[in-house]
């Protein structure tokens, strides 16, 4: 039952995560989610200074605002001469957080409130709270927030479709239309960075960075689509937490952490696909080469013999055991693509010469044809 | 006697800290300057796993057995990126918070399985990841100085190479050369500063002393020389800052403090630099609006040569400054007002 909880636990935030990231990895902002979950600390740290409450919906919304603050900072240091993305979330966000560890280090040192537990966060501890109606325990609170998290981020993304599709995909088409590109840019990164608060309670930030943009990228490599690739994301966000989940207190007896083995797994999930994906994968890329490599050099042997077959005096060029220096192929290359080109009766040998049959001259011409 | 043993401390650290905010400054230029800015981040994070296998397999903690862990763990995460980067579209960014994260999780996985394993023993490994500048230790100091003079030679021996390969690529290997080659010295050399520093300021605030000094140093010289020397400079001196200050005010963290500093002098940077800070772009961009609407009025002249008094208030400056003259109520330009017109209407250099 506990760990039926914890597994419903991580399939929400992943679910969460994986929607909304697919826009942060089209739009490439995938690091801003490392500034995020790690600023997100400092507004915790600044609206517990005001509330004194640890449980308080405040801190959720303070965190939530900090995020937005985040990339508002960096777009204004990348408005700055000669500050790029990557440096300017590289500045903001060391800074943002160091001031969170000052306050809480001067001024927190006795409440838990320490740099550990955010960032790491437990899968296990998510269940300790639970909801309770008329004293009976129904499910963690976790549970019920990260659902909440999940339909808002579906609708979200189901409403403003339209929208965030053209402004991830051309941001200033979107404002020549008058789709007001910045609010949409802003509301997208209050929804990210409100899941990112919730989920991090769950699960700590870094495993946040693995659910927003793993699954997101893995999708990417898969569809040519937006609603596949979200589609796509969200089942491969399921089927790696489901995985993570079932390896840590499977073969390891729940000795491992649970969040730790569920970002292992969306490495190991987005190196499968990288390798094995039946459209862009490594060995389809490599397998796809190959042949074309033996196509072209076939064309070239066609291309050579009809260009000098019926020149007077080049015959030297189209003898059978001259033609490899000719083309400086080794004798393998040579008979293997021989053979290919008297299989499919392209070729034929008259007097130790390779000439063209008819159908040869047809290929040939085609070929020419292509190639000019 | 305390007060000695204090002091020596004290100096220790500040030594440590400014020599590891040079180093990290000065190779981060290079990193910036590449837009890999985050791989500083990237590489110390995924260096976890490699330190608790170093760990596992040796049952050591000394520094040199964790630092050769770390950086393996790094050259597989480094290879990771390159081969994900060769094979599919997906962007550097996404890349890098893929590897960050996963990588860390992964160490993260090891940790909790020696925790249950070696009890204690694992205690320091934490330090590890989080950092402590307080503690750095003599040996510490003599491999961040180490560092610091392998850095300097490879620079030195292979600064036209170097340079060549971060501004133009493409015609640095039409020239003959190996990219791939500096490109390795260059990871070589980011790897090294990561896996040297995380251990006194931690994962989490090694980007910053990678990317800050760079940063700032960006906005005040054009020349790769001076930027790396003033990177150098900025963390040496976000180093000293941070030290005195955790040092005199009590409970103040120590790495949190240089990231403070070094992001100060960044902003510093960014608002007063001669060329490209914003105070002084918006004095200069004052004064050529100034400049404009004077010469507005000057044509202005030229073409009616006749105004009332009241009707520009830049009128009396143009006498002033012996463009026009005053005749009666109306205004004539001068020869020096009529050269400047004539410049302006056929579009001459001022």
């Amino acid at each position: 039952m506990i760990e039926l909880q914890m597994l419903s636990v991580a399939i929400f935030v992943s679910l969460s995560c994986s929607l909304l990231g697919v826009f942060l990895v089209l739009r490439k902002m995938s690091m801003q989610i490392d500034a995020i979950s790690h600023t997100v600390l400092l507004g915790i740290v600044v609206a517990f200074m005001i509330v004194l409450d640890l449980n308080s919906p405040v801190l959720i919304f303070g965190a939530t605002l900090m995020g937005v603050i985040t990339v508002f900072l960096t777009e204004v240091f990348i408005k700055a001469k000669k500050t790029d993305e990557e440096s300017a979330v590289g500045v903001v966000f060391p800074l943002l957080f160091s001031i969170a560890v000052i306050i809480i280090t001067l001024y927190f040192g006795g409440v838990h409130l320490d740099v550990d537990s955010v960032l790491l966060g437990k899968l296990e501890f998510s269940i300790f709270e639970q909801v309770e109606v008329f004293g009976v325990e129904i499910g963690p609170t976790m549970l019920y927030i990260m659902m909440l998290v999940f339909i808002m981020n579906a609708i979200f993304i189901k409403v403003f479709f339209k929208e965030l599709k053209i402004v991830s995909f051309d941001y200033a088409l979107a404002a020549s239309l008058g789709f007001m590109p910045a609010i949409i840019h802003y509301l997208l990164m209050a929804f990210i960075s409100l899941t990112a608060v919730t989920a991090f309670n769950a699960v700590g930030s870094v495993l946040v960075i693995a659910l927003m943009i793993g699954p997101a990228a893995t999708a990417l490599l898969l569809t040519k689509e937006l609603k596949h690739t979200l589609l796509a994301s969200g089942i491969i966000g399921f089927v790696n937490s489901v995985l993570g989940f079932f390896i840590a207190i499977g073969p390891f007896k729940g000795e491992v952490t649970i969040s730790g083995m569920i970002a292992t797994q969306t490495l190991i999930t987005f190196i499968l696909v990288l390798v094995f994906s039946p459209y862009r994968g490594i060995i389809m890329t490599l397998v796809k080469r190959h042949n074309q490599k033996l196509d072209f050099a076939f064309t070239i042997l066609v291309l050579h013999i009809g260009t000098h077959e019926k020149e007077f005096g080049e015959e030297h060029e189209i003898l059978r055991s001259n033609i490899h220096y000719e083309l400086k192929w080794s004798q393998k290359k040579f008979d293997y693509q021989l053979q290919q080109g008297l299989n499919k009766n392209i070729f034929l040998i008259k007097n130790d010469e390779i000439h063209l049959t008819k159908e040869g001259w047809n290929y040939y011409k085609s070929k020419k044809r292509e190639l000019s | 006697m305390n007060d000695f043993l204090s002091n020596y401390i004290l100096i220790l650290v500040l030594v440590g800290t400014m020599l590891l905010g040079a180093v990290a400054g000065l190779l981060g230029v290079f990193t910036i300057l590449r837009k890999q800015a985050l791989i500083g981040d990237a590489l110390s994070h995924a260096a976890l796993p490699g330190v608790v296998l170093s760990f596992i397999f040796f049952h050591e903690k000394s520094m040199i057995v964790l630092i050769f862990g770390a950086a393996i763990a790094a050259f597989v995460a480094i290879f990771l990126m390159q081969l994900i980067k060769k094979y599919s579209k997906i962007k550097n960014d996404a890349i890098l918070a893929i590897i960050l994260s996963s990588f860390f999780g992964f160490g993260q996985v090891l940790l909790s399985l020696i925790r249950n394993e070696a009890g204690a023993s694992q205690a320091g490994l934490d330090h590890f990841i989080f950092g402590q500048a307080a503690a750095i230790s003599t040996s510490d100091i003599l491999t961040i100085a180490a560092s610091l003079v392998i850095v300097l030679i490879i620079l030195t021996i292979l600064w036209r190479h170097i340079k060549l390969f971060i501004f133009n690529e493409a015609y640095y290997q039409s020239l003959g050369f190996n990219p791939v080659f500096v490109r390795m010295i260059l990871s070589v050399l980011t790897v090294l500063i990561v896996v040297v520093s995380i251990k006194s300021v931690g994962v989490i605030l090694m980007s910053a002393l990678l990317i800050a000094p760079g940063v700032a140093a960006r906005q005040w010289s054009q020349k790769l020389f001076f930027n790396v020397q003033l990177a150098g400079i900025f963390g040496a001196i976000s180093g000293l800052i941070g030290t005195i200050l955790s040092a005199n005010i009590s409970k103040l963290p120590t790495g949190p403090v240089i990231v403070i500093s070094a992001s100060l002098i960044v902003i510093v940077s960014l608002l007063f630099a001669p060329k490209s800070g914003y105070i002084g772009n918006r004095i200069r961009f004052f004064i050529y609006q100034k400049r404009v609407s004077k010469f507005k009025v000057l044509i202005h002249i030229y073409e009616n040569s006749l105004i009332s008094n009241s009707q520009f208030e830049e009128v009396e400056e143009l006498v002033k400054e012996a463009y026009a003259f005053k005749k009666g109520e109306e205004y004539f330009l001068t020869d020096k007002g009529m050269s400047v017109v004539t410049k302006l209407l056929t579009g001459g250099d001022l």
